[in-house]
């Protein structure tokens, strides 16, 4: 049976590096070319990134219609994830809830990917925090996701007051690797704590790996924290002109925080590496 | 390599990252992070680590490697330490089967001691400790090199206080490309040279080869008029292998020529006893009957 696998996974390693050089150039020839190499050999990882390939070049329904299609042929926790995540985009919440079901019924997923579906499907739910909390307790998972899941709790500490909490987080988060939430978290604290000059130079280096918009929306959440206010709304309005979907969902915490509090912060925000490896 | 090189060499390169995947998985998981053994890497089962391509290399190059060994920072309580200790662990597995392996050797040196049945099994489990010695060693001094995916890309930057361990991938790619050019013009090549060399000089040399090269010596005495050291030659060749007819023939005719007739006498009885129908002996048998004085 290992040589039956290991030469179908052999005879398929030309066929997934050129479609792997095809997805770095941005080619839509990786499409056939990695779903050739997960029939070739039969790795649900590779199938994977050919319906990673498929959401970027053909759109998130056909990607949808083959993640369904490829868990019918070969039942594997990966397409029950992919599937699941597609559906989410969709906005279809019971089909990802559904789809989960479905994963964690084929058996053992040692990469982690149905707990990023259960993760996201909290995420959309309101019940981040919640899910997060469990997580962390967990020693499991994969780096990406305790990395999304440190992130927002780090964040809910920082809005909720544990500023303690909130610097122990980002001090874990940064002492692994560069990550700009986790700038952005300890610029605000330094900000609180009346140092302008080592804030200016977290927001720096936070500054280096973000995009305009993911700066404005972190900038928000950290503003927020403190209490500074007027510099909050500053960096919304400055949102809106940037991302709108950002900008609902930075609108959405403020409104949570005039409210009483549903805890959703964002780890799905796809600031830097952290939300980087989830999707399709 | 010839091919029953590469045969011989297989069993120990598998050992090898067999154990230094999972020293790493098993590390990882020792201190904090379940990742690893979520992926069944906490195993000693060859299948579990092994890589298509990897393998394949195993009996082109021959070389090889294994899967990587996925581990999550954030579950280790001091991610810097413990990041370092498990990107140690593969390394130092290696150099303990390279101890393993030197210790083992320590019995199949003498391949004669265990019978004339067992002699060639036990010599060839040897050369298998001795190639999988060097295997192991290479791969321990190899992944030092401080170059993703080896582990030393790892295990620097924990040591520097302003390094982050995480490689950022745009580095991890770049290094895959110096890394394939250092392999195809052999840059290394004095390096890995230098690392066998090493662990032959600390190996023990097996019996047989200590045999042949007292026989080889006892052959150029004997070339050059000398048979008093050929015969210690060939006496210090007889106190390893006691069971050897050709030694004894030989001992015989070096005491023949130094006239020590009583002793050649003994020499090509005992030469008989173990191959009575070789006519070279019985033809030397009758010679020295003649110098005999008559009982």
């Amino acid at each position: 049976m290992f040589i039956v696998r290991w030469i179908r996974g052999l005879l398929s390693l030309p066929i997934l590096w050129l479609g792997l050089l095809a997805l770095y150039f941005n080619q839509p020839a990786s499409i056939p070319l990695l779903g050739a190499a997960w029939a070739v050999g039969g790795d649900a990882e590779v199938g994977r990134s050919a319906l990673a390939a498929t959401r970027r070049f053909k759109g998130r329904a056909e990607a949808l219609a083959k993640a369904r299609a490829w868990l019918e042929r070969d039942p594997h926790p990966h397409f029950a994830a992919t599937a699941g995540l597609l559906s989410l985009e969709a906005g279809r919440l019971d089909e990802a809830k559904a789809f989960l079901a479905r994963g964690r019924e084929l058996g053992d997923d040692p990469m982690g990917r149905l707990d990023w579906l259960e993760y996201a499907i909290a995420g959309i739910s309101g019940g981040s925090v919640a899910v997060a909390r469990q997580f962390e307790a967990r020693r499991d998972l994969p780096a990406d996701l305790s990395r999304a899941v440190l992130q927002e709790l780090m964040f809910d500490d920082l809005l909720n007051g544990r500023f303690d909490e909130a610097k122990l987080r980002a001090e874990r988060l940064l002492d692994v690797d560069e990550f700009a939430p986790a700038e952005i978290a300890m610029g605000a604290l330094a900000q609180r704590a009346g140092d302008e000059a080592g804030a200016k130079r977290h927001y720096a280096r936070a500054a280096l790996k973000l995009t305009p918009a993911q700066i404005s929306y972190l900038a928000f959440i950290g503003y927020l924290a403190i209490g500074a206010r007027a510099q909050a709304e500053e960096s919304l309005a400055k949102l809106r002109g940037q991302d709108e979907a950002l900008a609902l969902r930075a609108e959405g915490i403020l409104k949570s925080r005039e409210s009483p509090h549903d805890g959703g912060t964002d780890a799905a925000l796809s600031a830097g590496p952290a939300g980087g490896d989830h999707g399709a | 390599m010839t091919v029953e090189q590469t045969l011989l060499f297989l069993p120990g390169l598998l050992a090898g990252i067999t154990v230094h995947e999972c020293a790493h998985a098993w590390s990882a998981s020792r201190l904090g992070d379940e990742f690893a053994r979520r992926q069944g890497r906490v195993s000693l089962n060859p299948l579990r680590h092994l890589s298509p391509l990897g393998t394949l290399c195993m009996f082109i190059l021959p070389f090889g490697w294994g899967k990587p060994v996925y581990i999550n920072l954030y579950n280790f309580r001091h991610p810097r330490r413990d990041y370092l200790l498990s990107s140690l662990a593969g390394p130092v597995a290696n150099l303990l089967m390279v101890a393993l392996c030197l210790g083992l050797m320590q019995f199949t040196r003498r391949s004669f001691a265990f019978g004339p049945q067992a002699e060639m099994p036990v010599f060839v489990a040897h050369m298998v400790l001795l190639l999988a010695a060097i295997a192991n060693a290479i791969l321990a001094a190899f992944n030092l090199i401080p170059m993703p995916p080896l582990d030393g890309s790892k295990i620097w930057p924990c040591l520097f206080p302003k390094m982050k361990p995480a490689f950022s991938p745009a580095l991890r790619q770049a290094s895959w490309i110096i890394l394939i050019v250092i392999m195809a013009t052999r840059t290394l090549s004095p390096a890995i040279q230098a690392v066998v060399g090493t662990v032959a000089g600390i190996m023990p040399a097996p019996d047989i080869q200590l045999f042949s090269d007292r026989l080889n010596a006892a052959a150029a005495e004997m070339k050059g008029g000398r048979p008093a050291q050929a015969e210690k030659a060939l006496d210090a060749a007889l106190a390893l292998n006691p069971r050897s007819a050709e030694c004894f023939y030989l001992r015989a005719t070096v005491r023949a020529a130094q006239q020590k007739w009583p002793g050649a006498d003994d020499d090509i009885r005992r030469a008989l006893e173990m191959n009575k129908d070789s006519k070279e002996y019985q033809a030397l048998h009758a010679v020295i009957a003649q110098h005999l004085p008559p009982k």
